[in-house]
């Protein structure tokens, strides 16, 4: 192998998709066609290539398992973003919220979930999270005791409700409170080191809020099975 | 198309779960396999794709119809996948350099030739083997379709960066590839 023909052959590379392709002059295809007919090497080259390139564009999609999907919905459904503008679109103010939170009553929108571990409609409730910087500290303090307050009973409730659900639903609730309780604690400790920060306080009133929605659904997909359709675990 | 898209971001943004859960239908399985093939792993792609769709139903509200849903969709799995990429490769880049470092573009002087239908299994299984950088290259080129120009922009890295790692994860599909054809053959 000289080294003419070794950059013949560096050329033929540089230009291999062109070549394929077909996007190369009669010239630049004759000099092509020449060289593979005195290469040695470059023929089965470029037969492997073009058997690779048909079998890469021939690769199709790939379907993912199902259990992406149920969590998936279980994110979305726990996702403080989506659920504040789905209240602000349901026309629920925070001023509002507190009024009926206060009242004892409940905002409401509609979370579909569907599959085999979710069970078909539900409705359920969850406190608008509060826009923590706009207020006084004294309001970011009663946010947080309102929220803490409203997780304490909605744990009880969803301690006993959890076993009415099947493992994979419960483990993904899980899943999704084990995050949200990480980004709690991530929270309180950029609140202990500093206690003014608007930013870790609107997180932190995120995360409660969101842990708050997420209890409640829990409660809600079991208070839908009704008594003695409990799913079995296995 | 298009109407339909917009019809479908719309009922998405007003909370319908049955709309979301059309267009994650639609999309996860060209998603997921674009993700696959990216990172090399089906358990980070199962992550990214439940990422890139939690994205979406957050963003969902700033999509305007300018390309298709799927290409919007696309273009946000590309990204985050690629952030991911970026991510991983700083935390393993001696390993992924040394890696991508190893010289394949020389043509390999053996014969036979790859037979003309290459078994997809055994495409998927060599593409997984492939260092992380020509990974993305090939895949975006030959599997997806972009050219080296768009590959290039994604990648951020030079149309003749771009050819020439194509290039090598070619050779070491090759490579790879043979050795899977040696040893059917030897098994029969």
């Amino acid at each position: 192998m000289t080294d003419d023909r070794l950059l013949t052959c560096e050329r033929l590379v540089e230009s291999l998709d062109d070549y394929l392709d077909e996007r190369v002059d009669v010239l630049a295809r004759a000099a092509v066609d020449a060289h593979l007919a005195g290469c040695p090497t470059c023929p089965a080259l470029v037969a492997d290539v073009r058997a690779i390139r048909r079998a890469a564009y021939a690769l199709g999609p790939i379907d993912p398992p199902a259990h992406v999907w149920t969590r998936v919905q279980a994110r979305v459904a726990a996702d403080p973003p989506v659920r504040a503008s789905l209240l602000d679109r349901l026309g629920f103010s925070v001023g509002g919220w507190r009024a009926l939170h206060a009242a004892g009553a409940v905002a409401g929108f509609v979370l579909v979930v569907s599959s085999l571990a979710w069970v078909g409609t539900r409705l359920a409730v969850a406190p608008a999270p509060v826009a923590a910087g706009r207020g006084a500290p004294a309001e970011f303090q009663l946010a947080e005791a309102e929220y803490t307050d409203a997780i304490a009973r909605l744990q009880e409730a969803a301690d006993v409700a959890g076993p009415r659900l099947d493992a994979l639903t419960n483990a993904t609730l899980q899943s999704s409170i084990d995050d949200i309780d990480t980004a709690i604690g991530d929270a309180r400790e950029a609140l202990a080191r500093e206690p003014g920060d608007a930013l870790s306080q609107e997180n932190l009133l995120e995360a409660l809020g969101s842990k708050v929605a997420l209890l409640q659904d829990t409660v809600s997909l079991a208070g839908d099975i009704a008594p003695g359709t409990e799913v079995q675990n296995p | 198309m298009r109407a339909d898209d917009l019809e479908l971001a719309r009922r998405c943004r007003e909370g319908d779960a049955a709309a979301f859960e059309t267009v994650y239908r639609d999309h996860a399985g060209r998603l997921f396999g674009l993700l696959t093939r990216m990172t090399g792993s089906a358990h980070d792609a199962e992550d990214l794709l439940q990422d890139v769709f939690v994205q979406a139903h957050r963003k969902l509200a700033g999509f305007r119809g300018e390309s298709s849903l799927g290409t919007w969709l696309y273009r946000l799995a590309v990204n985050h996948c690629l952030d991911h990429l970026r991510g991983k490769h700083s935390r393993m880049a001696r390993s992924t350099d040394s890696l991508d470092a190893e010289d394949a573009a020389e043509p390999v002087a053996v014969a036979p030739a790859l037979p003309e239908a290459i078994a997809r299994i055994d495409l998927e299984r060599a593409i997984a083997q492939l260092p992380a950088g020509c990974r993305a290259a090939f895949v975006l080129h030959d599997v997806e379709g972009l050219d080296h120009r768009e590959v290039g922009e994604a990648l951020g890295i030079s149309e003749g960066t771009s050819k020439s790692q194509v290039h090598k994860a070619r050779m070491k599909l090759r490579v790879l590839l043979r050795g899977v054809t040696r040893g059917a053959l030897e098994a029969v």
